[in-house]
């Protein structure tokens, strides 16, 4: 339940995805691209091209503006389109509604030719005047969109949204012709192009959304979106229908007749269905069920319907600096220091994620090795027990309850439950457990009234930034109350270059505090398990290839087919 | 009778006026809002989404406001699914619950009714033991585990059903089925309870002295006295049932109303939780008025003039 | 019908003059005794009720310790109920699960029962106005989202196990009083009611002695039926985090996890639900005996 968000696309390349992948993951559930299946078979289109997608859960809204969810982020992202999309296997952009272009040298200016043939799915003109609108609309007050902060980076941004300055022509958008859209930047950023893919900065149709109060215009008989596909059917807890947008300027690489997003909430219950042929594509798998399935997938090799990727996330526990016993660095590093992660991962979770020995998950050429253990080695008990000794608690003793909070799911009680066993287990210590529902979790971290508590977080786009400026002093999602001048100094200095090896060396010098200070406590890197049917197959460079999930997770139908074996 | 009834019509107004009230002041109490999440969101942006709602207004108007909204029968956008009213989510989904709820209760009373009698007609007998103990098996194994246990047997292995959704008729089977299970259990047990009680009455003895024929003396004497308790049992019972079951609807995939009640409350969507709740009062107002009625025809003895 | 009037008095008098006067308890005690399933049942709860208090003693593993690397086995000779997915012996896990579940069910269900019976009693019994508006309450009540109320009473108190109870106890005691009213109302309107009023016995001796008693077997019954509930709801209060918090286990919380791994690992959900139903089945057992016994109508033939 924790919040999945759009991460943004990255180059990473597949041989980085695999050195992660069969250092935790057990083989052939690594699928590459290959021509044909194993077995040598071929295969020729299926007569049905009706796709059915397992969604997680019913989406709350899916005007591009709003959006913050994974299941409307899956919708979005096949109905709305961006000036660039990232490319399903490498995450470089894209020509999408943009068909080119230039950046200038000082990387502040960004001038994109609009495609003449872009058109809405009602047949009108898409136009650079509706990107203006578009991006004026997420940073107009009013609207309260959530991730209006992405388009902070735009000149004036960050004012006008917090209403600073009234007036939108100030913006950094401008739209000099029909098909010119030109973007002014505050700072150079060098993630901007792939941002641009993101559901925030997709365009929104201004003549239905201001034809309509509210949200009422992304009802199945109103919307109006530009994306390979278009939203025709919307049943709250049935499905969402999408068929192909004629109007679409490449439609020719869409090939499904029709997607189904289906909102089953239950893992066993879509699991089921997957096996029962309802289902192509699952949105995840019940973690007792994934070892047979690993086993299944040894012998299927590229056929294998159960897949596991990485995902570009991290799993961590918050400690609050400001209570005791954690207050002590020593503390904390002791309980680093006595988790076996890898018995997490391979007993609990079953999906292949990587222990985390630093906070940062490898992400665009950025990696961190920290000295934090996957396993439990002797030696690590032993310095653990004198950092205990020395923060004043030989064996434990004399030292204040430690709690865990979590919210209440099953995977992250049975974490809590193995860290507190391992706990009491290493360092002779009785540590408590509670969990609350999630709004109550929220709030409670919000209020700092935890010890532990347990955390997530997705990447918002493919950059260390988005993980480590989290614990800059006083930051919104900081939640330790943990604070660090230097730390500071190296986030604030790798925001201000354009130079990648500059801004890594800043990173990796702000991460080496942080895994020293251990304000968290970081525990694993997502995957994403999911169940795949063999048969949907993407069509590259003319073959039929099998599907792989990229690192963020995000699937732009196109070029996709449902085959059949000849 | 009639002036009862109607009388009865018009508590529900202030009934329904009571429960909004708490409700609003309860909800708000509890720690959270439908604006928590995970990426701590900005300041100003909390502050236009809550400026978007009326929450910056001190709650008492926020109060009246509402109020006056829902006199006017709307109840307003749902803060968790935007593009849809409270009003179009319940008219969406409580047909589908009602479905299949009116299903599970049939079948439950059926089944339930008919093994209390079965068991009633020779209490400490084997057949009494034996049906009492199939009850309890509903009883003790809740929908969550009955529901995916249906779904192995009678989707998978035999196929007979689909696994989940709501697309054809026979969908509304499994789930009505996994519903009414818990609840033919309790109505056995009433109905053998109420039937034992009115057994050893007088007039059943005189019934039976007088060479009245078992089941005849079952129907028309016993049946009356000792559906009493089932259906004291039926009136929220039967509002439970048709506004549906979370558990259930999350299971097989069914567009109810029914998870609504617990999601709402959990996701702090204040209009849809307050459209639920008030929702179900009224359902429960009827229910409750629909047993009392019943009540005045199977005990003689009660009336309302 | 005078027949059996007369008879009773005789039974009555030689009662008195033969054998000894035996309180209205005693002579429910023999007959509960003369009941076998009932004895049966008692006998089940006693043991029941042993194990669960000499866990601690009993179980051969501590509850909370966990072995990842052993995962979850199939019954054997260590783990009799074999082992979950975190390694855990179920076994011992079940019997700790029993001390919960049975304070749970106990005390949720007592408070339910006092307030419920109450309750109706008095509505069904003074009728009128007073029982209109209380039936009214009873509706308000019935329709408020309880999952606010646990969570403010959660943010008030704490996370106080006995609030757990509490909370089930003030769910339950609806249906009970309602049940409860429906029995006053059709057993007010009876003879020997309206005789002991005439003979100017107040009413709360009229409530206590004659209404309850008669109640009191559909409120054995509706408690075989509330116990199974509370156990089961107490499951879904500790999702929001109200109640048995982990390593602790209670058979609901057992039969939830169980229910995830009933494919892979069907031990984990048949145990602790094996376990569930003898329990509610001993129960039920002897409250059908209990209700036998303590029926004042039942005579000695």
């Amino acid at each position: 339940m924790s919040g999945f968000t759009r991460v943004l696309g990255v180059f990473l390349p597949l041989v980085l995805m695999n050195v992660s992948c069969t250092k935790c993951n057990k083989e052939s559930t690594q699928a590459l691209p290959s021509a044909q299946s194993k077995t040598g078979q071929t295969f020729k289109e299926a007569a049905d091209q009706t796709l059915n997608l397992g969604n997680g859960a019913e989406p709350k809204e899916i005007d591009p503006a709003l959006v913050t969810g994974e299941p409307d982020g899956n919708v979005v992202f096949n109905i709305f389109e961006g000036l660039v999309t990232l490319d399903n296997d490498t995450l470089e952009p894209q020509p999408a509604v943009a068909e080119s272009w230039t950046i200038s040298p000082d990387g502040k200016t960004y001038t994109f030719k609009i495609r003449k043939n872009a058109k809405w799915s009602d047949g009108s003109e898409l136009t650079a005047e509706d990107f203006v609108w578009s991006w004026t609309r997420v940073l107009t007050p009013m609207t309260a969109s959530e991730y209006a902060y992405q388009l902070y980076y735009v000149k004036n941004g960050e004012d006008f949204n917090k209403g600073k300055i009234k007036d939108p022509n100030m913006l950094g958008l401008k739209a000099p012709d029909k098909y010119t859209f030109v973007v002014e930047l505050a700072h150079p950023t060098p993630f901007f192009l792939k941002l641009c893919a993101f559901y925030t900065l997709n365009p929104t149709p201004k003549q239905v959304v201001t034809k309509f109060p509210g949200q009422e215009w992304t009802k199945e008989e109103n919307i109006v979106s530009n994306g390979p596909y278009k939203l025709v059917e919307w049943k709250l807890n049935r499905h969402i229908k999408a068929v192909p947008n004629e109007y679409y300027w490449d439609k020719d690489a869409v090939k499904l007749k029709e997607i189904y997003f289906y909102p089953i909430e239950n893992s066993d219950t879509e699991e089921k269905m997957f096996l029962s042929g309802k289902l192509h594509l699952t949105n995840t798998v019940p973690p007792l069920r994934i070892p047979k399935y690993e086993e299944e997938a040894k012998k299927m090799g590229a056929d294998a319907t159960y897949r596991a990727f990485p995902q570009l996330a991290s799993y961590f526990y918050r400690f609050n600096v400001k209570r005791k016993p954690v207050d002590d660095w020593r503390v904390r590093r002791a309980l680093a220091l006595t988790i076996d992660r890898t018995a997490l991962v391979k007993n609990i979770l079953h999906a292949g994620q990587v222990p985390a020995t630093s906070f940062t998950p490898p992400v665009h050429g950025y990696s961190f090795k920290g000295d934090l253990p996957e396993t439990v080695t002797p030696a690590a008990i032993a310095e653990a027990k004198k950092l205990l000794a020395e923060a004043g608690y030989p064996d434990g003793k004399g030292m204040e309850k430690i709690e865990i909070h979590y919210n209440t799911l099953e995977a992250h009680k049975k974490i809590a439950v193995a860290i507190q066993s391992m706990w009491k287990t290493n360092l002779g210590i009785d540590v408590g457990l509670f969990n609350q529902e999630w709004k109550v979790y929220l709030d409670t971290q919000v209020k700092m009234d935890f010890t532990v508590s347990r955390a997530g977080w997705v990447a918002d786009y493919p950059d260390p930034n988005t993980f480590l400026d989290m614990f800059v002093t006083g930051g919104g999602n900081n939640k330790t109350n943990w604070s660090n001048k230097d730390y500071d100094h190296y986030i604030e200095q790798a925001g201000q270059t354009m130079d990648e090896a500059k801004r890594f060396d800043y990173f990796h010098k702000a991460e080496a505090i942080l895994l020293k200070e251990l304000p968290v406590l970081p525990i694993y890197f997502y995957t994403r398990p999911r169940l795949a049917t063999p048969l949907l197959k993407r069509i590259v460079g003319g073959k039929y290839v099998v599907w792989v999930p990229n690192v963020i997770d995000r699937t732009v139908y196109k070029n996709f087919v449902l085959v059949e074996k000849i | 009778m009639l002036k009862f009834i109607l009388k009865r019509l018009l508590s529900v107004i202030p009934v329904l006026w009571v429960v909004a009230t708490i409700t609003f002041f309860l909800m708000r109490l509890a720690p959270g809002g439908p604006f928590s999440s995970e990426k701590q969101v900005p300041e100003e942006i909390l502050r236009n989404l809550e400026a978007k709602y009326h929450m910056d207004e001190p709650l008492p108007m926020q109060y009246v406001r509402y109020l006056g909204q829902v006199a006017k029968g709307d109840l307003g956008p749902s803060f968790r699914y935007t593009s849809r009213t409270v009003n179009e989510i319940i008219a969406e989904t409580f047909p589908v619950s009602a479905v299949v709820g009116l299903l599970g209760l049939l079948y439950a009373l059926m089944i339930g009714v008919l093994s209390g009698i079965f068991a009633a007609s020779k209490p400490n007998s084997l057949r009494d033991y034996l049906s009492m103990a199939f009850s309890m098996i509903g009883i003790c194994l809740p929908s969550f585990v009955i529901g995916p246990m249906f779904m192995l047997i009678f989707a998978i292995k035999l196929e007979w059903f689909n696994v989940s959704g709501w697309n054809e008729p026979k969908d509304i089977v499994l789930p009505a089925l996994t519903l009414g299970t818990m609840y033919a259990a309790y109505f056995a047990r009433l109905t053998r309870a109420g039937i034992l009680d009115v057994i050893k009455q007088d007039y059943i003895r005189t019934a039976h002295a007088k060479g009245l024929p078992e089941w005849l003396v079952m129907f028309r004497h016993t049946l009356k006295g000792g559906l009493l308790p089932t259906v004291s049992f039926l009136g929220p019972a039967a509002a439970a049932i048709l506004t549906g079951s979370l558990v259930v609807e999350s299971i097989f995939n069914i567009p109810g109303l029914g998870r609504f009640f617990v999601q709402s409350a959990l996701n702090r969507d204040y209009t849809l939780v307050m459209g639920t709740v008030l929702f179900i009062a009224l359902l429960i107002v009827v229910m409750n008025l629909l047993v009392d009625i019943a009540y005045a025809f199977l005990n003689p003895r009660i009336s309302y003039d | 019908m005078t027949e059996i009037v007369l008879e009773r008095e005789r039974m009555s008098d030689s009662k008195a003059g033969i054998e000894k006067g035996r309180s209205l308890w005693e002579d429910a005690f023999n007959r509960l005794l003369k009941n076998k399933m009932a004895v049966i049942g008692l006998a089940y709860l006693l043991f029941q009720t042993v194990i669960a208090v000499l866990a601690p003693w009993i179980a051969r593993f501590p509850f909370d310790e966990t072995n990842l690397a052993l995962g979850a086995i199939p019954p054997d000779l260590v783990h009799f109920f074999g082992t979950d997915d975190l390694g855990r012996d179920m076994f011992t896990r079940v019997i700790y699960g029993s001390r919960i579940s049975l304070m749970v069910g106990i005390l949720a269900t007592a408070v339910s029962v006092v307030i419920g019976v109450l309750y109706g009693a008095i509505s069904g019994y003074v009728g009128g106005r007073t029982d209109d508006m209380m039936m009214r309450i009873l509706e308000i009540l019935y329709s408020l989202p309880f999952i606010f109320f646990v969570i403010i009473l959660m943010v008030l108190f704490g996370r106080n196990i006995y609030l757990l109870f509490v909370a089930l106890g003030l769910i339950e005691w609806l249906t009970m009083a309602r049940i409860v009213r429906g029995q006053v109302v059709s057993l007010k309107k009876v003879e020997y009611i309206d005789a002991a009023r005439s003979m100017g016995v107040g009413h709360f001796r009229i409530i206590a002695d004659h209404l309850i008693p008669n109640v009191l077997g559909t409120v054995i019954i509706y408690v075989t039926l509330t116990v199974p509930g509370v156990i089961l709801e107490e499951a879904f209060l500790s999702f929001l985090g109200l109640g048995v918090q982990e390593p602790m286990s209670s058979w609901g919380t057992l039969i939830s996890d169980g229910v995830a791994a009933m494919q892979t690992y069907p031990w984990m959900l048949i145990f602790p639900c094996v376990t569930l139903m003898l329990t509610l089945l001993a129960l039920n057992f002897l409250g059908d005996g209990l209700r036998d016994a303590l029926d004042p109508r039942a005579s000695k033939d």
